[in-house]
Parts: C-alpha cells; sequence; structure tokens
C-alpha cells in the first residue's frame, strides 16, 4: 500500500476573544479594546485588541491598570459570541474541505484542513489560503494559515508567523528550516518545561531540534522527544476530522440593557448580514428568522417571521421584524439577542408571458406586515367558510400567493350579496300576528312590505357553543320611499331583535 | 414606391389642409382596456366592462345593488387568476354570500378596517379611525401593485364623511392605479372622487321580485352611467350616432329560489 502526500492548512486566529466581540461591533473599528475576564472587581485582561497592545496593554492587568489608557474600551467576555464566532469560522473553512480538526485553544481559534486533493478546486494552497483569509475577512476576522506536510509544523508554522502576508507555506521537506527561526512559545510547553528550557538557553525551535534525541529523553522523558519532533517538523499525528452541523446562529450580549428599538435593530443588521453572508456562501436563503430577545427580568421573547418565498434580502428582513416587533413589543429592557436561521433554497417563479397579474411575493409580504400594523394581526388574510349552518362562520387565514390557472368564471345567476353587521344592530320590531309589520333601524322607521319567515336554525347543540335562531327576510320602505331588503334575527331563547344583514 | 405614395398623401393633404385637415391621415386613438363585469347589461351599457387602471365609483343607497355587481366583477377577475383585495371599512363582507356569486376566496385578499392592534372594535358612530386606516391600507396596496381589483367598500357609511377625504388622496389613488393597472372601485352612498373618478355610476333605488310567494327572491336592480371621463369623440361620424343609454337594468335571483 502507497502512503499519500498529506498537506495541511492551519487556520489560526490570535486574540479571538476580542476579534468575536468586536465583529458584531462596527462601532469599535479602529478604537483600542480589550477584553476583561473573572468576577468585578477582580477582573484581568484576556484577550487585546492591536491598537491596544500598540498603547501597552498586556495580558493579566487589572482593571485598574487599564483604566490608566483612557482611549482603550472595555468589554466583558462572552463565551456566546465566542462560539457563534467559531461556529460561523468553521463553517467558513468547512466550504473548502469536509475534512476539518478543531484544536481552539482557550484564547485563540485554530483548526487545521485537510487539502489534499482541493488544489484542480482552489488552486495551489497559497491561494486557496488567501481565498480562505478574504472569505474570514469577510466575517470581519482577521486570521493567519500556513500550510505544511505536517500537522504540527502547520499549527507550530501558523502561529509563529508575523508577516503582513498573513500566509505561509512549507514545501515538503523544508519544515526543519522553516521552523528553526521561529521562538518555543509555538508549542504548547507546559510552565515547568518552559523553565527548563530557558535554564538551558533553548530559545528557538532550531536549538531544541538540535538537541540530541537520547539525552533528551534520559533529562525530560518522552514529552522531551515529542518536543523535538515537533521541532523538526516531523511528529506524526493521527487526523480525526469532525464535520460541524450547518447552523446559522449568531448571538449577541450587550454592555448594558438596550430598551430602544432603533439600538436592537442596528446590531440585529449587523447579525442578519453576517448569516445571510454564510447562507449565501452555500448558495441558499433563509426561510425564516427566530428573534430570541433575552429580557431584563429573567424570560425570553421569542418571535419568528417566515415571508411567503425563501429570501436573502436583508433590507427586506430587517423591515420584517421591525414591524413584528413593533406590533409584539418586549415587555421589559434587553440583555442579551440571538437570531436563529432556517436555510433554504432560494425561492424560484417562472414567469409566464400570459400569466395573471400577481404581486410579487417579497413586496408583498412587507406590504401585509404593514397592513397588519395598522388594522391588526388577525383582521387581514384570505376569508376561508367554516363546515357549519351557523350564519357568519368563517375564519381568516394567512394570505398567499398561489398560481392559479385562469379558468372561466362558472356561469352562476346574478346573487343578492349580503353585507354583515358587526355586531349586530339591536333593532325594534313591531308585530302583527307574530310576524314583523315595521322596525326602526338607526332611528328611521320603515314599513316591511312583504316578510319571509321565520327560518328557524340550531346548531353545535353538543358544545358549549349551541345557537339557535329565528331569522327573517324582510322587504322594507324607508321613509323617503326607497327599498330596504334586510335579514333580522332573534335568538330563540330572547325577544330582542337584531339586525343580521342588509341585502345589497 | 413607398417614399412616392408618402409624397403624394403629403401633396394631397395640403391642398386640402384649409377645409379638411389631415384627409388622409387617421386620428390616433388611444385603446383602453376593460374589464368585464361579468353582468351581460352592465358590460353591454359600458361597451366591454369596467376600466383598467382607474378609479370606478359605484354610489347608490343600501339595497341598490352596489355589493353585488362588486363581486360579479370580482368572481370574474379572480377566476382569471388574478389577485383581488377587498378593503372593508366597516366590516360588511359576508365571505358566505361572496363565495356564492362564484368569488374565489383564495385569492381574495380581505382587510378588515375597525380595530386597533390590540384593543377592542372602533364604535359605530366614530368612522373615522376606521376611514384612516382604510385610506392607508389602499395606499399600501396600490404602491405594491399586482392586484388586479381593490375595492374599497364604504357602502355603509353615511354620505358626510366619505365626502370629507381629500380630493389629493384619490388624485394620488388615480395615478397609482394607472401605474399598476388596477381596477380600484369605491363603494360609497354619494360621489366623493370627484375628476379622479374615470367613470361614475349611480345605482338608483332596487325593486323587490315578488316572483316567489314564500321566499325572498331577489331584487331587480337599476343604474345610470353619471360621469365618464374619457369618451372617444375623436372622429366625427358623417350620419347622426343612436343615442348612446346611460341606464341599464338588470335582475338577482336567490340561491334559496331556486332556477326558473
Amino acid at each position: 500500500m502507497t502512503k499519500t502526500a498529506e498537506l495541511y492548512l492551519c487556520v489560526y486566529v490570535p486574540e479571538f476573544s476580542a476579534q468575536a466581540l468586536s465583529r458584531l461591533r462596527p462601532e469599535l473599528d479602529g478604537k483600542p479594546s480589550v477584553v476583561m475576564e473573572g468576577e468585578p472587581p477582580s477582573e484581568q485582561v484576556c484577550s487585546i485588541h492591536r491598537r491596544a497592545r500598540a498603547l501597552g496593554v498586556q495580558h493579566g492587568m487589572s482593571r485598574v491598570e487599564v483604566e490608566a489608557f483612557p482611549a482603550v474600551t472595555m468589554l466583558a467576555r462572552s463565551e456566546r459570541e465566542e462560539e457563534a464566532a467559531r461556529t460561523a469560522l468553521l463553517d467558513c473553512v468547512g466550504s473548502f474541505t469536509p475534512r476539518v480538526e478543531d484544536c481552539s485553544e482557550p484564547n485563540a481559534f485554530l483548526c487545521v484542513l485537510d487539502i489534499v486533493g482541493t488544489e484542480k478546486l482552489f488552486g495551489p494552497p497559497a491561494t486557496l489560503a488567501r481565498t480562505l483569509l478574504n472569505r474570514a475577512r469577510d466575517l470581519r476576522i482577521h486570521a493567519c494559515a500556513a500550510a505544511s506536510g505536517n500537522f504540527h509544523a502547520a499549527i507550530a508554522l501558523a502561529k509563529g508567523i508575523t508577516s503582513s502576508t498573513r500566509v505561509e507555506v512549507i514545501a515538503a521537506g523544508d519544515e526543519s528550516a522553516a521552523l528553526a527561526p521561529l521562538p518555543l512559545g509555538v508549542l504548547d510547553l507546559n510552565t515547568e518545561q518552559a523553565q527548563t528550557f530557558a535554564r538551558w538557553g533553548i530559545r528557538t525551535l532550531g536549538m531544541l531540534a538540535a538537541l540530541p534525541e537520547v539525552e533528551l529523553i534520559a533529562r525530560m522523558g518522552q514529552e522531551g522527544k515529542r518536543l523535538r519532533q515537533s521541532a523538526r517538523g516531523d511528529l506524526p499525528h493521527l487526523f480525526r476530522p469532525a464535520e460541524a452541523p450547518f447552523l446559522l446562529q449568531e448571538t449577541m450580549e450587550f454592555d448594558a440593557p438596550v430598551e430602544s428599538l432603533d439600538a436592537l435593530l442596528f446590531a440585529v443588521n449587523r447579525m442578519l448580514e453576517q448569516l445571510i453572508l454564510r447562507a449565501n456562501a452555500r448558495i441558499l436563503a433563509l426561510v425564516s428568522v427566530s428573534l430570541t430577545l433575552r429580557l431584563d427580568r429573567r424570560t425570553n421573547h421569542v418571535r419568528t417571521v417566515r415571508p411567503a418565498l425563501p429570501t436573502g434580502d436583508r433590507q427586506l428582513w430587517l423591515k420584517l421584524l421591525h414591524l413584528d416587533l413593533e406590533a409584539h413589543p418586549p415587555q421589559a429592557a434587553i440583555l442579551a439577542v440571538t437570531l436563529e436561521a432556517e436555510p433554504g433554497r432560494a425561492g424560484k417563479v417562472q414567469l409566464g408571458l400570459f400569466a395573471p397579474q400577481t404581486p410579487e411575493p417579497s413586496r408583498l409580504d412587507l406590504t401585509l406586515a404593514r397592513i397588519r400594523a395598522i388594522v391588526g394581526e388577525e383582521q387581514v388574510g384570505r376569508p376561508v367558510l367554516k363546515d357549519s349552518r351557523r350564519p357568519d362562520a368563517f375564519h381568516v387565514e394567512p394570505f398567499r400567493i398561489r398560481p392559479a390557472r385562469p379558468s372561466d368564471a362558472p356561469h352562476t345567476a346574478m346573487r343578492p350579496a349580503l353585507r354583515r353587521l358587526r355586531p349586530r344592530e339591536t333593532i325594534s320590531v313591531a308585530l302583527e300576528n307574530n310576524r314583523p309589520v315595521a322596525f326602526v333601524f338607526r332611528e328611521r322607521r320603515y314599513t316591511v312590505e312583504n316578510a319571509y319567515g321565520p327560518w328557524c336554525g340550531d346548531g353545535d347543540w353538543w358544545s358549549a357553543t349551541l345557537w339557535s335562531s329565528e331569522q327573517w327576510d324582510l322587504i322594507a320602505r324607508s321613509p323617503q320611499n326607497s327599498l330596504f331588503c334586510c335579514c333580522i334575527e332573534r335568538e330563540r331563547t330572547s325577544t330582542a331583535w337584531t339586525m343580521a344583514a342588509l341585502y345589497d | 414606391m413607398k417614399p412616392a405614395a408618402a409624397a403624394l398623401r403629403l401633396q394631397i393633404e395640403s391642398a386640402l389642409a384649409d377645409r379638411i385637415p389631415s384627409a388622409l391621415t387617421p386620428a390616433q386613438r388611444a385603446i383602453r382596456p376593460v374589464a368585464s363585469t361579468g353582468v351581460a347589461e352592465v358590460d353591454t351599457l359600458l361597451a366591454g366592462g369596467l376600466p383598467v387602471g382607474t378609479i370606478t365609483e359605484m354610489t347608490g343607497p343600501e339595497s341598490s345593488g352596489r355589493t353585488s355587481l362588486a363581486y360579479s366583477f370580482l368572481a370574474k377577475t379572480t377566476h382569471a387568476g388574478n389577485v383581488a383585495a377587498w378593503i372593508d371599512v366597516t366590516d360588511a363582507l359576508d365571505p358566505e354570500s361572496a363565495a356564492a356569486a362564484g368569488v374565489e376566496l383564495s385569492q381574495l385578499l380581505w382587510v378588515r378596517c375597525g380595530t386597533v392592534a390590540g384593543h377592542s372594535r372602533m364604535h359605530r358612530s366614530k368612522p373615522w379611525p376606521r376611514i384612516e386606516q382604510g385610506l392607508r391600507v389602499a395606499d399600501l396596496l396600490l404602491q405594491a401593485g399586482g392586484f388586479r381589483a381593490i375595492v374599497l367598500d364604504m357602502a355603509s357609511l353615511d354620505a358626510e364623511y366619505p365626502s370629507r377625504v381629500p380630493l389629493a388622496t384619490w388624485f394620488r389613488y388615480r395615478a397609482a392605479a394607472e401605474r399598476t393597472q388596477t381596477c380600484l372601485l369605491l363603494l360609497t352612498q354619494h360621489p366623493c372622487a370627484k375628476s379622479s373618478a374615470e367613470l361614475l355610476l349611480r345605482f338608483h333605488s332596487a325593486t323587490a321580485r315578488s316572483s316567489e310567494a314564500t321566499v325572498f327572491a331577489g331584487v331587480e336592480y337599476a343604474l345610470e352611467v353619471e360621469r365618464r371621463r374619457f369618451t372617444d369623440t375623436s372622429v366625427i361620424p358623417m350620419r347622426k350616432p343612436p343615442r348612446s343609454t346611460h341606464m341599464g337594468a338588470w335582475r338577482s335571483r336567490a340561491v334559496w329560489a331556486g332556477p326558473r
């Protein structure tokens, strides 16, 4: 069996906590910031933005020490946002190869890709690495990448990158020479090992690789052998790929409770942009978006928006969420927001030359949302008749455009239309031989010319919504001698007459 | 050959210019599309149906047939695969009755005005908030486009309320309807859109049919074309044309009265 050549690409994101937080906060662009970890007041700096580092801020500084730098913004570490950023990055690298091993460290994102066989798709390793870093930059993450035939050499090289190109590629067999100038810090050393090497005067990987193997093992054990192999770039590794599930989720925790809808939407806009970007990378659109607000009262406010067709239009999503939140505002200040999106194929509409004129689905969604904001949620839709003989039995369903084939209207005779009165208005009726002869409706007296009835009906006697009524169709004359056709009704258990509907 | 014919025509026209202007050039005619109402008598009266991309006003008292004609028009429209909207200012639409008239309910967007989101229904004696809701919804639907017919139903409101809607509103609707090729039907008791309405139909008080002794059989309706904004008057006929009729009549028959 022949052994195939190995080729690994390591993607390394230093100061990951700071980058994960600034990713969704465009207001921090170009400003020095640090991330604090720990319980107040004994918080310490755990991650530093490069501008803050340039000012002299270091890891482990306390809050008081950082406050000596007035320009530096302090942020609290958010593991949820880091997890969301890690998912987004794994999703990004997963679009290049399914064989990815996540080797993340407490304050850095680190993953290694097996890129054997990707040359025909993405070009040489350097080109692939640059494309990948550009894709990560779209996610507002600055990373560096190194490619090598050895797994651990690629990691060490990626950690040691200091040049502005952010991409290093080592040819097969050159690992030892490429790793030689790197400091020992790129290896995974514990404190005791670091002190030992410092005492021996070993500062670079080249110096470590030059140590005699047997004597090193005699003093440091098998760990010494492992470190020496790492420094030479020939430590073997069993690759364990793990394919992360495709999950479109973004989380943001606010520094202070947010009460204004505009401020919330500002953050939601940025999160939507990221979600749509990730969906677009897989040629997908968003089918629905669920927005979960963590409120001050330890409750969650969840809203889901689902337009007629999947779409990747950020402005449309933002407006739909805006209108939905206006109609259903949260009842307390917001501490954190989470967006979860369901991906799906983008909607396709086959337009026909002779197809009837119908509204554009995405525009109609927006229009219906605006109308719902005006008249109420349940007041807009298409009427659906219920299978009941109860008068006015219907319910309203959400309106959806369905492709309909033109058909000839059934040849029905012209029907008199009914206009319902909701709620029914009470009228006073004069009876003669138990038949209506006149009535007063809206302070006008009408004389009945013809009365047809009584039409008795009842139903639902097996449930609490039972109904039983007596109806009359009346042809009446108004005081101005104009015709007035109506339907009046009386509950069988009551003597009060109501105007149910008018014929028009 | 063609240049010679054109030159000849120009020569003849210039010679006759003082007596017959543009003698050999047919006058341009604007073709205005119409949509059938589904009632043969009304279609004949309107020379094909309701004009598309305009405002049509249907005015008249209660029980005069405005809603019946609107249902009939919507039945034709929705069965052709088009989408229609009913903006119900007084929440009076009866879906059962509309379905009986042939309206495809799945193609009909019904907007019921009269409730403030999260609150109870508005009182009938104060219709202004409902009218305002209806006008805003009409604006949105007209701007969105794609609806073949939009009915703004204010038929149950007293005449004084729709008349106080600013004329600028109707003017805006007219422009939007023309742009999106939507038939906007106004059901009112009194004309309110003035010159913005292309067609004004006045429904007269109807007559009840008394063909059945025991059930309500139907109504005989009558309408008059009170105003039509554009009429084809560019061609002066040699003979005196037959006098066009402005009155139409048709009848409805209730489902329960059965066929006769």
